[in-house]
Formats: C-alpha cells, structure tokens, sequence
C-alpha cells in the first residue's frame, strides 16, 4: 500500500484529498496544515507521496513549493504532486530544477477529476513526473516564441510533445489522441530530429529530455 | 533712572573738578598736569560710556560696570592727595577699579558672569584687590616710603618698612597666576564665540585684556624697584590702554552700528535681484553675517513654521536657550515668517530689526511659495498612501478570494468529482451527465475567478518580483512576445513601482491581443538616471485609443508615482506603450546606473 502525507491548510480540501486517496487505496498516513509541519511530518512518517500545497502558512506566499525543493535533497525517492491555485511556470520550474524524478504540479482544480489525479499521484509516487497541461502549454509557448526549431514542429506533433511533457506514456498519447502506439512513436522520432534531442528507448529518459529542452 | 543716571553723571563731574587741582598739587609725577589730565580722562570716559550703556540697555549691567570702574579710579585717586582721611580711604581700595575692570571684562558683553569658574576668578580678584591694598597699611609710612610729601596713613599702627615692603608684594604674587586664570577665560571665551560674537568682543576685550596687563604691570614696577624710566613709562602706557577700553566699547557699539547700515544696502539690492528658492536665507546670513541663519516660514493651514522646501521646522523654545534666538516677522498682525539665528545677534538688536524689515515682504513671498510647495507635498504624500492603500486593498482582495471563494469552490469541484463517480459506478447515466455538465461549469466559474484574482494582485510578482512575473506575462500572451531587455535594478523595487510597471506590460499585451491584430509583440524594461522605463510595443494595426479605460487607468497608476506614460499609435505601423517611473534612490537612482 502507497503511504501518502496531505498538504493542505484548507481544512476541508485536506479532508478531501485525503479521502479521495484513502477511497483509491492509498493509506493517508498524515495530514499537514503548513509548511513546518510538512517537513516533520514527512521525516516522522516517510510517507512515498506527499500532495502538497503550495501557498500554506506561514508566509502564505509559496512556501509548499520551498518546503518541496528542501525535501527533494532530503528524500530522493519521495514523489511530491504539487497543487497550485494559479498556473505558474516559474514554480513548475523551480520545482523541476530540484529534480525532475518523482516531481508534480497541477492546478488544484484537477483533484476534482479523481481518476486523472489519482493516476498521476500513482506516476509521481513512481517516480514519473507530471505537469498540468496548461503549465506545458505556456512552456511551449514560451519556447514557440523563439524562432526555434519548435516553431518547425507540426501540430501533430506539438500535441505530442505537450502528451510527453505533461508525463504521459506512449499508451497515454496514443489514447488521448486517438493514434496506434506505433504512430506515436514514429511522432516522438521526428520530435527528437526536429529538436536534435538524442534518440532514447527509455520513456522516462524521454520525457527528461523534452522537459530540458523547453526549460532551456 | 534718566534722572538717576544724570546725578551719578554729575557726581562723576564733580569729583573730577574738585579732585584734579588737590591731585595735581600732590607733587607726586614729573608731569602732573598731564598725569591728572589723563587720569581724569579715563575715570570720566569709563563714568560717561558706562552711563550712555546704562541709559540704553538698563537691564544690561556692563553699563552700570564701566561706571564703576570709573568710580573706582576716581577712588584710587584719592589715595594720592594729601588729605590723611581721603589718603587712606584710597589707598585702602586702590585696587579697587582692577577688580571692578575684570568683573566688567569676564562679564561682556551680557553683563553677567556666567560659569563657576569667572565667579569665582572675580570674587578671588575682588579679594585680593582690597585685601592686598589694606593689609600692609598698618605697618606702612607712605609719607617716607614714598619719599613724598605725602599725607600720612590713618591705620598705621607700627612702622615696620621691611614688612610693609613684604606685605606690598603679596598681591603682585597672587595677582600673577589670577592675571592668567583672567587671560585663560578670555581666550576660552575667543575660541568658543561664532563670527557675530567675535565682532562684538574684539575692541573691547582686546582693549580691556591690554588695560588689565598694563595695570597689572604698573602695579608691580611701582611697588618694586624697577629704575623710575621703565615705571613710568609703564604708567603712560596703562594710562593710555585705559582710556582705550571705553573707547573700545564705543567703537563695537559704531561698528555694530556701520555694519547694520552697510548691511541693509546690499540685501535689498539681492532682494531686488529676486533671490530664488533659498537664495532668501543666504541673503539673510550675509547681512546679518551668521551663516547659521534659519528661515522659518508660517503656514497657516499647518500651524506651523516649514522650510522653503516646505519641510516643518520647530521653532527654539525661547531665545538664548541653545544658543539659538529668534525673531518673529508679523504683517498686519499675522505670522509670516521667523528668523533663528546665534544668540550674540540679540546684542544687536537693531540690526536683526532694519534687516527683517528690509526683507519682509520678499519673506512674504517666500512664505507663498513655501506654503504652496508644503500644499503640495501634503497632495503628492496623501497621493502616495491612496496609491499604497489601492497596492493594499488589491492584495487583501486577491488573499480574501483564494482563502475563500477559490478553496470552496475546489473543495466542491473535488465532492462534485466524487459524486460523478459515484453515479457512473452506480449506472445512474443522467445524474452522471448533469454532474459532468456542471464539473464543466464550475471548471469554467474557477478559471474566471483565478484570472480575476491574478489581475487584482499576481502572488507571482509579490514572490519572485517584477523580472520574472514580465517573463510569464509574455509567456501567457497569445501573441508571440519578444523580450528585448529585462534589465533591472539588482534590489527588488517598491510593490507600488513594481505594480505598475508590470500592469503597464499586462495591460498593454491585453491589448495587443485583443485589438492589434499583431503578429508578434516586444516588451522592454530598462532603467535610465533613476527611470525605470518600460516599453510594451506591437506590429499590428495601430490606432489604440489612449482614452480607452484600461490605457486611462494605466496613465493614472503611473502618474501617481510622479511617472509618465506615452501611446505612440500611428495608423498601420503598431502601438508603443511607453511609461518612466522615477526610482527610489536605494534603487540606484542615486548612482545614474544606467540599462537601457
């Protein structure tokens, strides 16, 4: 059973989460109302996921997202979903930055699509990474304002390179858009010669590459 | 006290006639009429200077002083004529006028001996003055000491000339180290006097400090045996430096009195010249020559006294404390201004009246303008706290919106979300629909409010400041943004200043978007000699209309922070939306630091 530790200072919210998780399996093993408590709570309890808040006491700014880079150095393997009322790239980043293994940001609005956010609490804990859609989307706006190679992309394969971004398996992209597996692939190919991205097997490795390559 | 001062003056006249003859006859000096001539001068040049200062500042003793010491020389006099009785009253106080002239010295110009320290050198002066005279007395022939025919001494008890000669000396000694302590003060006072006070201090006390040592030396080679050539020119000398110390004081009175006429002339001609912003005061300090000179103007709706920059300025509690005294300038019975200067100028109180005067009306004129920059400074102060209080309210408003609305709304979304799935596990198909439908509307109703709450206040550009919230306003626009320049000062800038420069490019890529039918858009910030400039510009159709309410708002929010804003728009050739928004100094505005 995953261990799971609940961010949130919104009482009602953290009830929420807690039970949406509980109802998928998951075994909540602590609740955290601010950022402090989510540090001791997470060294006492070591849980495999922590959804963490990012504006939370005590200065309620972004003090989830501090809390998360300093326990990413602290606990390598623990998978962090972070959840933000507004879509900020820049926190998407930093977060990232500090290691894209087991890293997460969505908008807080998706726990209320429970299957998709169980799925990605699932991906984070294994040490996939997820960003929202709407953060890869402003990632790949940003880079699309350079006259860059993305700019040569097709649109086809731009909404694969988003799929991919956002932390999606080649099965995911291939249902999400209705293609064979076998199609993706072949887009995924010419993604990485368009963007001269080095060709790799591994999925995972992959979806490393894109994220670099639009943090870039 | 007129009539008073006029008998004392009478008395002074009257002792001098019946004195001179008797003195003159006394045999004493190879020169007696001269002697006596100049003798007379001095006590009646100290009696009339000292009454003409008693007249005019009664409540200031250096008058009643001088006419002491003239007294006193007068006194000292008597001790030379041949009458036993007058003998020996003068002789018993004819160190008298000394003490009296050291008193008077210590004292100038207030008339009061300030400090423990000239009390008691005084007090120590007085003492041995008389004492040092009447000890030796008793035990003194004068008649043939002095070899003269002389009248005898009334308190002679038994003639003793070796003791009498001892007993003489006494207060050549202690009258040394007491010169010295005298000499010390004078100096100390020299070295601790502003400019106006030196101007006032130096005839008398250079005079005065001259009489003091000569008389000191006279005494001395009198009682001693120095050869009779060096005795009296000793006594010439100390004559002559006596005579000098009312002619001194008259002299600072005249000097006083040429430099308030040569004062005037030229401030008017400054004044006439228009002297500008605090060109006014460095009139004021040249004619009154202290360069400490403060002007405080009245403003009324304060009820206050300000600089000329409109800055308040308090007022010294009451003339002479701190050294500071102050004049106030009224027209028609109401405050204009008010002038603190040293507290030496109050000697001189003329002067301080013909210069006011001279400048009261441009005074008045500087008062207008020192009120109407103080009206607006008051405007431009309550401008900047509506603008703080907007920044705040702004920020409380978006806080209130995510810790309310926006965590209700989710906490919903999620338990719509649940009971969706609830419905869909259960087969009940249409409930599964309606949930879906309104998961979709408030997916729609959250959307709308987080954009709501990141215009009124991003968290973004409260966290990681204005640099990096420009960098996600171009990476949001749907229109392709270059950034030119992002380069500003190293220190976060004031929220006020960062609020609006980064509305400027918010504001001004909504536009691009909504109305300029661009293909790509370019924003610059930079900062130029204390300017932030920031600069949001498109290739599309032109023609944006600065009157539009986003472009009017953004105008006002600049110009609140003394900032300018500009809307280049021709037809056909894109938009550039302009703004400079001066920085604090701690931004480097100081240093000219220059980015763009």
């Amino acid at each position: 059973v995953l261990k799971a530790l609940v961010a949130e200072d919104a009482p009602l919210l953290r009830e929420g989460i807690a039970h949406v998780l509980t109802q998928a399996g998951l075994e909540v093993v602590a609740r955290a109302a601010d950022a402090e408590e989510l540090l001791a709570k997470v060294r006492a309890y070591r849980p495999d996921v922590a959804v963490v808040d990012i504006r939370m006491p005590p200065t309620n700014t972004d003090d989830g997202l501090r809390a998360a880079i300093a326990l990413r150095a602290e606990f390598p393997h623990l998978g962090i979903l972070l959840l933000s009322q507004y879509v900020e790239e820049t926190y998407a980043e930093e977060l990232l930055e500090a290691g894209t293994r087991g890293a997460g940001y969505l908008l807080k609005d998706r726990v209320g699509d429970v299957t998709s956010f169980i799925d990605s609490v699932h991906r984070v804990a294994a040490g996939g990474s997820v960003l929202d859609p709407e953060v890869v989307a402003l990632l790949v706006g940003r880079r699309a304002t350079d006259d860059g190679p993305l700019a040569s992309l097709s649109n086809r394969e731009r909404e694969v390179l988003a799929l991919m971004a956002e932390g999606r398996t080649n099965l995911a992209i291939a249902r999400t858009l209705f293609l064979s597996e076998g199609a993706v692939e072949k887009h995924i190919r010419a993604i990485f010669t368009k963007l001269d991205l080095p060709a790799d097997a591994d999925t995972h490795r992959r979806v490393l590459a894109v994220l670099a390559y639009l943090r870039a | 006290l007129r009539l008073w001062l006029v008998a004392v003056g009478a008395a002074a006249v009257g002792l001098g006639v019946l004195g001179a003859p008797v003195l003159a006859d006394a045999g004493r000096w190879q020169h007696p009429a001269l002697v006596v001539a100049l003798g007379l001068l001095v006590g009646w040049s100290f009696v009339g200077v000292g009454l003409f200062a008693w007249w005019r500042r009664p409540d200031n003793r250096v008058g009643a002083l001088m006419t002491a010491v003239g007294f006193a020389w007068f006194v000292a006099g008597a001790g030379l004529v041949r009458n036993p009785l007058l003998h020996t009253f003068g002789q018993a106080l004819s160190g008298l006028y000394y003490a009296v002239l050291v008193h008077m010295l210590l004292a100038f110009p207030s008339g009061r001996l300030s400090g423990h320290g000239r009390r008691r050198v005084v007090l120590v002066t007085y003492v041995v003055a008389v004492a040092g005279a009447l000890t030796p007395m008793p035990f003194l022939d004068s008649a043939a000491v002095q070899h003269c025919d002389c009248a005898g001494n009334l308190l002679l008890v038994h003639r003793d000339d070796r003791l009498a000669a001892a007993l003489l000396r006494l207060p050549e000694i202690l009258g040394i180290p007491l010169l010295l302590a005298v000499a010390v003060l004078l100096a100390r006072r020299w070295r601790a006097a502003s400019p106006p006070q030196r101007r006032a201090l130096a005839p008398v006390l250079g005079a005065g400090a001259l009489a003091a040592g000569l008389s000191g030396a006279h005494f001395a080679v009198s009682t001693g045996a120095a050869p009779r050539p060096v005795a009296s020119a000793v006594l010439w000398l100390a004559l002559l430096a006596m005579v000098a110390v009312p002619g001194a004081f008259l002299l600072g009175l005249a000097r006083t009195r040429f430099f308030q006429a040569g004062a005037v002339g030229p401030l008017v001609a400054a004044l006439a010249e228009g002297p500008g912003a605090g060109r006014l005061r460095d009139a004021l300090a040249a004619a009154l020559g202290d360069g400490t000179v403060q002007v405080a103007y009245w403003l009324p709706e304060r009820g206050g006294y300000a600089d000329h920059t409109g800055r308040p300025i308090r007022l010294p509690a009451e003339t002479g404390v701190s050294g500071r005294a102050v004049t106030r300038i009224e027209r028609d019975g109401d405050p204009i201004a008010a002038i603190v200067y040293d507290t030496a100028l109050a000697e001189e109180p003329a002067l301080v009246r013909s210069v006011t005067a001279a400048a009261a009306l441009a005074l008045e004129n500087e008062r207008l303008k020192a009120a109407l920059r103080a009206r607006v400074a008051d405007v431009e102060n309550s401008r900047a706290q509506v603008v703080e209080a907007t920044e705040a309210e702004r920020r409380r408003l978006e806080r209130d919106l995510h810790d309310g609305a926006q965590q209700r709304l989710v906490t919903l979304r999620l338990n719509l979300g649940l009971a969706h799935q609830q419905a869909a596990r259960d087969g009940n198909t249409s409930t599964a629909r309606l949930l879906r439908d309104a998961q979709a509307e408030l997916d729609g109703a959250l959307a709308e409010l987080r954009e709501l709450a990141r215009g009124l206040h991003p968290a973004l550009l409260s966290t990681r400041g204005l640099a990096v919230a420009a960098r996600s306003l171009a990476a949001r626009s749907p229109v392709p943004v270059k950034i030119r320049a992002l380069e500003l000062p190293p220190a976060r800038l004031p929220g006020p200043i960062e609020s609006a420069a980064y509305f400027v490019i918010a504001e001004g890529l909504t536009n691009v978007a909504k109305h300029a039918h661009a293909t790509s858009a370019v924003i610059r910030m930079c900062h130029d000699h204390g300017r932030l400039s920031v600069e949001v510009g498109d290739d599309g159709v032109g023609g944006a209309n600065p009157g539009g309410s986003g472009l009017r708002g953004l105008t006002a929010r600049v110009a609140a922070l003394d900032g300018t804003l500009r809307i280049t728009s021709p037809g056909g050739i894109g938009t550039l939306v302009h703004a400079e928004i001066p920085l604090p100094a701690a931004n480097g505005a100081a240093e000219g630091r220059v980015s763009c």
